[in-house]
Order: structure tokens, then sequence, then C-alpha cells
């Protein structure tokens, strides 16, 4: 054996650190590493965890049966994130994880459509893709025997109950012989920035060669090796509070998407698990003061509030997030906006990545390569996170004055300069977690539209192509089941 | 909305000129476009038969060719890799093959598991592994499959040909889709107030005018440079070969299926082996050797009679500043140049007209799409850059001056990391969607004789005697297939005899 990390401590027994835990576990178990978790006072902070579609490969490793999962946690299909009043020139903009129909080699879709727009402006993208007009309609299928067409290759995440995955997870971790030590950290103890264990409230001492910080707090583990984690003050994010309301579902449908609703001070998304959903209002708590949100809230839902509470949205972010034996992820590591990609989303990737790098010393010079890629991942979900922001056009409200005034990064400008030439999109700001697809639907929802389209697109055969899509796409639409009744065959296998 | 270009010049024929008409005649339409090339049978074209990598079947693919046609076309012959000798020490060899080398398990690259096995004594050589490598070395050529199973799904190839046959291949082609060839010598520029180019003149007096302009006038860049002055960026400190001589000798074997860079002592000499002949250089620094030597090194170390008087051709590694500059694109050898090392000087002209045709402009000619190509470029030469200067700088031979350079050179930041990283730990840096990705970092890396400290620690939990089953399963498979296959000579007779 030539890795002298034989022993791992988890800080953390959120959902976040027990999936940290698990895989861990998983992968390394036959390697003679021992994995520890402290559950540190870790709670849940949200009602639903979603997840996006390169989750499942995450869930596959593990062995994971997405039905049983999805039983235990109230789980829902989601299909994409809808921006509700944002900007003027679409209301309601679907951003779907599914990528839109290819029509012919080499062109993206969106160009054939910006080129049948030229004849007739009433052309909607939305009705070519079979992700989102299954979303807007309530329903949702996998591929079948009966529904092989390509079309029917749906991409989704999955919204979960935070709490049932907890515990669902907690489960999973014991029975991998995980040693769990349901304590609070009072020290930790390193020498020459390298940590040799934590001490927990009750005087036990836990000692380990690596540690991975999943609390989220500050004056963490992590602080002491990394020191704290900066705000980025040239961003100035205007949310700094999020106040969250779950409600059951009563009569209503579980809608198979999450949308994203701009209010007057604020923003408010909203997502559906089996029996309930949960509605988060992102805002600034020195401009209103909780009050105001809760009775707002109370006044614009129908049902009776279950549960609520208030919880901070964390501005600080790392460059830097493993350094020497010491690795931070998940709230840790970057800021949590009840946005987009979520933080357990973008900690899948990191966890994976950091197995993948997984080193033979506590300094390793892999933390180089890990906090490279890291960092510019981070740095491009925060990119793709500010853009909606900056580029709203909506309430003159002064939240909204100082959303718009986020800097963007150069990177974005570019994008969008280069998107309102002819439509195209910068070759290294592609990403899985932000295909072009993507890029595209948030552009052209936040105003941003080509000047023209592809230059060369005229010479490409035309054909019925755009149309047959739309017809396909309805009829498809036409037998997939409501997402609710699929849920519950789906579940009973 | 029809705010099109019409006109589009493109300087120079050659391998650059006519990969360029070829494939913009095949996305730009006769209705709408007019394509010209400027051609002079004065001045001589630097063929000097040609190694490629695989992107050079996309390319040919995109453009409806038929492959055996082509390869008769051009006397063409397959090319599984380049074998470097002498590069280490003299006597080390080593083949960097288009080939996946064995399988990733549990989500750890393969080589973790062969540095492991290395590490405790096992002697079978990484090439053991790599199916494109074992039939390289064997003189075989078969064409890989689409199974994903099978071994034979799991390497890539490209050819060897010669460039000028390969020009006139295209030439036929892009002629018959109505692209206009000029013969004549671009002598003068002329430029609109805004700097853009706005006709060449001819030396017979004859003007031509264009929207955009291709510039494949070779090393002078006419338009690029000596027009638009770019400006240049200079690479020598870091790959100082500045000449190469070159010849061509019969054949006095069959041909073998890979292009050999054998080092010398003052740069390297390449062997192309096309279906009837062979093509020879020697790829030299100036600084440590006179052009003299350099012949009388190259001629004492080729096969066969020499068929062609030795030509020694200057240039100054490195590259345009922009590669598209107002209204005119560098393509080829104007765009920049990187010694041939690794045969990428045909695939930085493929990718140069294809991300041209992907940010294909209009007549609003903007800034961004010019800054979104110039990075893209940029990155891909970058890219080159580090992976051949990887090779010199991680030689151990000091027998030479010019080698002593080499191995104490400054190096750039990025490729000094990725020899830290691979030394270290054995992790190869990620690679950003580049022009050489994992396999071949890997097969040039352990080939320069490279050997990582530590490997994967997930490889520790598969046992021992399991782990030797499932190599000496993965090595006689490969070996098997190899053994199968038929010889080089057999297949290009099936299929493609010139």
């Amino acid at each position: 054996m030539n890795s002298e990390i034989r022993k791992i401590v988890v800080i953390g027994a959120s959902v976040s650190g027990l999936i940290s835990a698990y895989y861990l576990s998983h992968q390394l178990k036959t390697s003679g590493v021992q994995i520890k978790i402290i559950s540190d006072g870790a709670k849940e902070q949200q009602h639903v965890i979603s997840t996006h579609p390169s989750a499942h490969v995450l869930f596959q490793t593990l062995g994971i049966d997405i039905r049983q999962l999805m039983k235990a946690t109230d789980a829902t299909f989601n299909l994409g994130h809808e921006y509700i009043g944002w900007h003027p020139d679409q209301d309601k903009v679907f951003v779907p994880f599914t990528p839109p129909p290819q029509v012919a080699a080499f062109f993206d879709f969106h160009q054939f459509w910006l080129q049948a727009r030229e004849q007739d402006p009433s052309i909607r993208s939305e009705d070519f893709s079979l992700a989102i007009q299954a979303a807007r309609s309530g329903k949702f299928a996998l591929p079948s025997q009966q529904n092989t067409h390509p079309l029917t290759k749906l991409s989704f995440g999955l919204n979960f109950n935070a709490q049932k995955l907890n515990d669902w997870l907690l489960s999973m971790v014991l029975k991998a012989g995980v040693q769990l030590f349901n304590n609070n950290i009072k020290t930790t103890v390193q020498k020459d920035n390298i940590i040799a264990s934590v001490t927990l409230d009750d005087g036990t001492s836990v000692d380990g060669d690596f540690f991975i910080d999943c609390s989220g707090s500050t004056g963490s583990v992590s602080d002491v090796v990394m020191g704290p984690a900066m705000t980025d003050e040239s961003t100035n994010f205007p949310a700094n509070q999020m106040y969250r309301a779950v409600v059951g579902n009563g009569d209503q449908k579980s809608a198979p998407f999450v949308t994203l609703k701009a209010l007057p001070n604020g923003w408010l998304k909203h997502s559906f698990l089996q029996g309930s959903n949960e509605l988060v209002f992102a805002y600034n708590k020195d401009q209103i003061n909780a009050d105001t949100v809760r009775n707002g809230m109370q006044v614009n839902v129908e049902q009776d509030i279950e549960s609520d509470g208030f919880s901070d949205i964390s501005s600080t972010r790392r460059s830097k997030t493993w350094i020497n034996n010491c690795l931070a992820l998940g709230n840790a590591s970057l800021p949590n906006p009840p946005m987009e990609a979520s933080n357990l989303t973008i900690l899948i990737k990191d966890i994976m990545r950091f197995v993948k790098l997984f080193p033979s010393h506590k300094k390793s010079l892999n933390a180089e390569e890990f906090n490279r890629l890291t960092n510019k991942s981070h740095n491009l979900i925060q990119d793709y996170q500010n853009m909606p922001l900056s580029l709203a056009k909506t309430e003159r409200s002064d939240f909204w004055q100082d959303a718009n005034q986020m800097n963007l990064s150069e990177d974005i400008l570019h994008q969008m300069n280069l998107f309102k030439t002819h439509g195209r999109l910068a070759a290294h700001l592609d990403d899985d977690l932000i295909p072009n697809y993507q890029w595209v639907a948030m552009l052209i929802g936040l105003g941003v539209m080509p000047n023209s389209y592809h230059p060369l697109l005229d010479e490409v055969a035309q054909s019925q192509a755009l149309n047959q899509i739309k017809n396909q796409v309805q009829q498809l639409l036409s037998t997939m089941p409501d997402h609710d009744q699929f849920l519950q065959k789906f579940m009973t296998g | 909305m029809n705010n099109r270009i019409k006109d589009i010049v493109i300087v120079g024929g050659g391998s650059a000129g006519w990969m360029a008409a070829a494939a913009l005649s095949r996305y730009l339409g006769k209705d709408h476009y007019q394509i010209s090339l400027i051609e002079s049978d004065q001045i001589g074209i630097v063929g000097v038969g040609e190694a490629t990598i695989p992107g050079i079947r996309d390319f040919n693919q995109k453009l409806g060719i038929d492959e055996n046609e082509f390869m008769r076309a051009t006397n063409a012959t397959y090319k599984l890799g380049i074998e470097f000798n002498d590069w280490t020490k003299k006597g080390d060899s080593y083949i960097h093959p288009f080939s996946y080398f064995g399988h990733d398990l549990n989500g750890v690259s393969f080589h973790d598991y062969w540095v492991r096995d290395h590490l405790n004594g096992d002697r079978a050589p990484l090439s053991a592994y790599a199916p494109g490598y074992m039939a390289a070395k064997a003189n075989k050529f078969a064409h890989p499959n689409q199974d994903p199973k099978s071994v034979l799904s799991r390497y890539f190839y490209a050819f060897h040909f010669d460039a000028s046959l390969y020009g006139q291949f295209l030439r036929s082609k892009a002629e018959q889709a109505g692209v206009n060839r000029i013969e004549g010598k671009v002598v003068d520029v002329a430029l609109h107030e805004n700097g853009f180019i706005k006709q060449v003149e001819l030396e017979n007096g004859l003007s031509v005018g264009g929207d955009l302009f291709i510039d494949c006038s070779g090393f002078r860049g006419l338009l690029i440079e000596q027009a638009l002055k770019t400006g240049y960026q200079d690479y020598s400190h870091w790959l100082p070969c500045d000449r190469a001589v070159a010849v061509q000798t019969s054949s006095v074997e069959e041909p073998i299926p890979y292009t050999q860079s054998n080092a010398q002592d003052a740069g390297w000499q390449w062997r192309i082996p096309l279906q009837n002949r062979v093509g020879n250089g020697y790829v030299f620094c100036s600084q440590y050797i006179s052009d003299d030597e350099a012949i009388e090194c190259l001629l004492n170390n080729v096969k066969g009679d020499v068929l062609t008087e030795p030509r020694v051709l200057r240039f100054v590694t490195g590259r345009r500043n922009k590669f598209w500059h107002k209204n005119c694109v560098a393509v080829g050898l104007s765009s920049g140049f990187l010694e041939p090392l690794e045969s990428t000087s045909i695939h930085l002209i493929q990718t140069s007209i294809m991300k041209l045709i992907n940010l294909f402009p209009n007549q609003s000619f903007y800034e961004a799409d010019i800054c979104e190509y110039n990075r893209q470029m940029t990155e891909q030469f970058d890219q080159v850059k580090n992976f051949l200067i990887l090779h010199y700088k991680t030689t151990q031979r000091t027998d030479t001056d010019f080698w002593h350079y080499c191995k104490n050179m400054e190096i750039p930041d990025d490729l000094s990391y990725r020899i830290d990283l691979f030394k270290q730990t054995g992790q190869i840096a990620h690679c950003e969607k580049e022009i050489f990705v994992h396999e071949n970092w890997m097969a040039v890396l352990f080939g320069q004789q490279l050997m990582p400290a530590a490997y994967h620690p997930k490889v520790d939990g598969i046992d021992s005697q399991q782990m030797n089953m499932i190599l000496q399963q993965m090595r006689s498979q490969v070996a098997q297939a190899v053994n199968d296959m038929p010889s080089h000579m057999e297949t290009i007779n099936r299929f493609c005899r010139a």
C-alpha cells in the first residue's frame, strides 16, 4: 500500500457530508481506507434538495436503485428551470436539461429557429422541445418499448425531500461501515497546516489523515487550515437572506420542473415533491424585514404554511478548496443562492473529482490540479448565476437596481458579444453542467438576441424538418402520462 | 436578412490553399459565394511528404472524399503512430501510437495499474496493452472497427501522403465545386481606408478584389504580415531548430505503418514512407551545425537511392499574433510554424479552416467572432507547442551542445506543471478539448522515460493475483488481434494501391 491516507474524517452529516462519506467509502474501502463522519450540528437548510442530470453517474456508480430512493424521499422528476418575469422580451423562459433536436449536422438547432423566425416571427423555439412541452403540461415519461423515438430521451434531475434523503443516506452510510460521531467539534489540532485530529465537545479526539469539511459554517475546520473564505466584494450579490415555506400539495399536481419567479424585492424559487412543495424567497434583509416577508408569503399561497425558516445566503468563496490534508466542499467552498445549480450538484462533481485525484500523501500536488479544475468550474457556475440578475429588466426596486449593478465577468461579456453577432458560443465555456443549449435559452430569455443567424445556414439544404419536429413533439406529448401518474407507476416498478 | 459577403480570395496553393478551397466550397454554395484561388506555378510548394494525425479522416469525410480513392491518388500509406528513436538516450526507442493503452478500471486510468505492477517488478511493457502500438511494431495494418467490446476499436489511424498530390487531388474537387483558379503571382496588396484588404495585384497586371482573404502564401505571409503587419511571436527559445533539409529516396523494403523521428546531434530526422518512395528530412538548429554538415548527416542516414536534390528550408518557430486580422485569415505556414515532430502541420491547417467555417462572418466582420477565432487558434497552437517542447525538455542526453541546451532550457509554466504533476503523483493534468489528450500525453511521458513516484491509491483495492490475470488477458487479447491482422502492404494492396 503506497498511500499514507488511511483514515478520512468527514465533517458535517448533512446530505453533502453523507453523500461524500458514502461515495468515499464505496470507492476506497477495498483499498483499506477507513471513513469517519462527525455530525457537527449540521442541519438541512432546505426542504427540497435538487440534483442535476450529471448526478446520475454517481447514483449508478453507487448501485443506488433510483426507484427505492425516490420512494423513500418523496422525490419528483425535474425537467429544468423556468424563469418567470425576469425580462419583458420573454415572460417565461424555460431552460431545459434536455438538448434540442438535431435538424442537420454542424449547425445548432437554434440557428434553424432564428432562420425560420425571419419568415415567421411567431415561431417559438419551445414548440420543438418535448421536454418543455411536457414540463408545462405537467407530464413526464421515460423512453419505453412504446416510445423509442429519440425525442423521448429526456434529461432530468431529481428533487428530494432533504430530511428524508438525509435519513436514507445515513442508513446507507452506517451500513457501509462508516463510523458516526454525533457531536459538535470543539477544536482542531494541526501542525504546520496539516490537521492531525479534531476534538469533540465531549472530549473525544478523532484522528485522521485527511479531513473533508462539508459543514458549511464559519469558524469551521477548513478555516483553520485555509483561513476564512472571502467575500468577493466586486460582485456585490444582491440577496443575503432566504425565507423558505413548505406547503402541502393538496389537490395541486406536482410540477416536473422548478420555477424562479422575479418579484418586486427578490426572487422566488418553487420546487415540488410528492405531497408537498417548497417556496424559497431570496432577498436583502436590509431592505425588508422578516415579518413582511412571512406575511407576504402567506398572502400569496393558498394552503397553510406547514413549516418555515430563515437562513443566510452566504457570499463567501474559496479559490483553493484543497490545501494539504483538508478539503472544503459544498457551502464551505462557495455561495448557495437558491438558483439553478444547487450546491449538491456542484459537490457531487467535486467529490468525484477528488476521488479521481485521490492523494497518496498529506501534501500532494494533486491538490493543485484539483484546485485548478474546481476553481474554473465554480467560476463558470457563479458567472452563470450572476448573469440573469445582472441582465434582468423587471421592477425598479432597490433590489433589482443592485442586481443590475452586478459586474459581469470577462467570460460572460465575451459570451454575450459573441452570441449577439450570429448566435454562436465560446468554445471554452461549454461545460456539461452548463451546455451550450442552456446558454442559448438563458441569453435569448434575457433579451440577448443575435443580429442574424449563422451566415452559412442558407447554404444548407432546406427541409420540412422544423414542422416535422413540431408535429412529432405534439404527437409524443399526447401519449405521455401525468407526472404524478408516471411517478406512482415508476415507483411500484 | 442578406448581409452576406460574396468573394473569397485564397492566396497560395499547396495543401493549405487547396484544403481551404475544397472545404470552403463544400460549405459555401455557388449561388451566393465566389471562391478564387491564386497560385503561381513559379513559386515552389514546400511539399516534403506529409505525415498526419487521425483528424484528417474527419476532414476528408466532411468533404465527401472516398478514402481509398484519396490514398491511391496521393501515394499514401497508413499511419499508426510515430516512433521516436534516441530521444532520451541513444538506443532508446518508443512509439507514440494513435491508440488506447489497456482499459480504465473503476474510474482509474490504466497506467496507474501498470505503474504499480512495474514498481512490483513486472516487466511487461506498457506497449503490450496498446493494439495500435503492437500492430505498428509488427508492420501490420487492419482498419479498426466500432465494436466497443473489441480490441480493434481501441486504436485509430492517419496517413502518410505526398502533399503536393493531395493538393492536386483537392484542387480537382474544389474546381468541380466552382472554385476559380487564377494563375499569377501576387506583387502588391491594396487596402481600404479602414485597413481591410481591398484587392491583391498580380505580376501580370490583374487585380483580384475580395471580401475575405485567406492567406496561404507560406512563411512570407504576404497578406497577414507584409500587408497587415500583424506581428509574430518567436518560440525559438523553446524550440531552437530553425532549418530543415529534405530529400526523397527510393523504397528498399515494404513501407512501415508509422513515421520515424530519429534524434540527431543537433535536431532530429524524419522518415515518412509512401507507397513507392520515402520522404526524409533533418530538422536542425543552425547554431550548432552548418547546412553542409546537416546534409551530410541526412545522406548518411537514409536507405535507398537519393532521388532529389537536398533542399534546405529556413524557418522561425512561432506564430502570428493574430490568426484572423481584419478581413484576412492566415492558414498554414503564414499563420505560424511548429516543427512537424508530431505531424501537426496539416491538422493545424484543417483546424484553421473548420473554425473559420464555424465562425464565418458576414459583411459586419464582428470583432467578437474574430476574437473567439483567435482565442481558439491560440489555444491549439499553445497545446502543440507545449507537447513538442516536452519531447526536448525530457531528454537525458548531454552528448552535444544542442541536447545540453534542450535539457536545461526554461519551459512554459503550464508544461512544467504537467511534468511535475506526472512525476510526483502519476496524474496526467486534465486536457481541455485539446488536440493532444490523455492517451497522447501518457504515451510520450512514459516513452520519454518519466516514471511516476506514485500510483492511484484505488489500485491497491484490487488483489494482485486478480490484477495479474486481468493484465495477462489484456495482453493476450492485443497480441491475438495483432496476430490476426494482415500486413501493412497486404492492406494497401487490397484497398488502395497507387
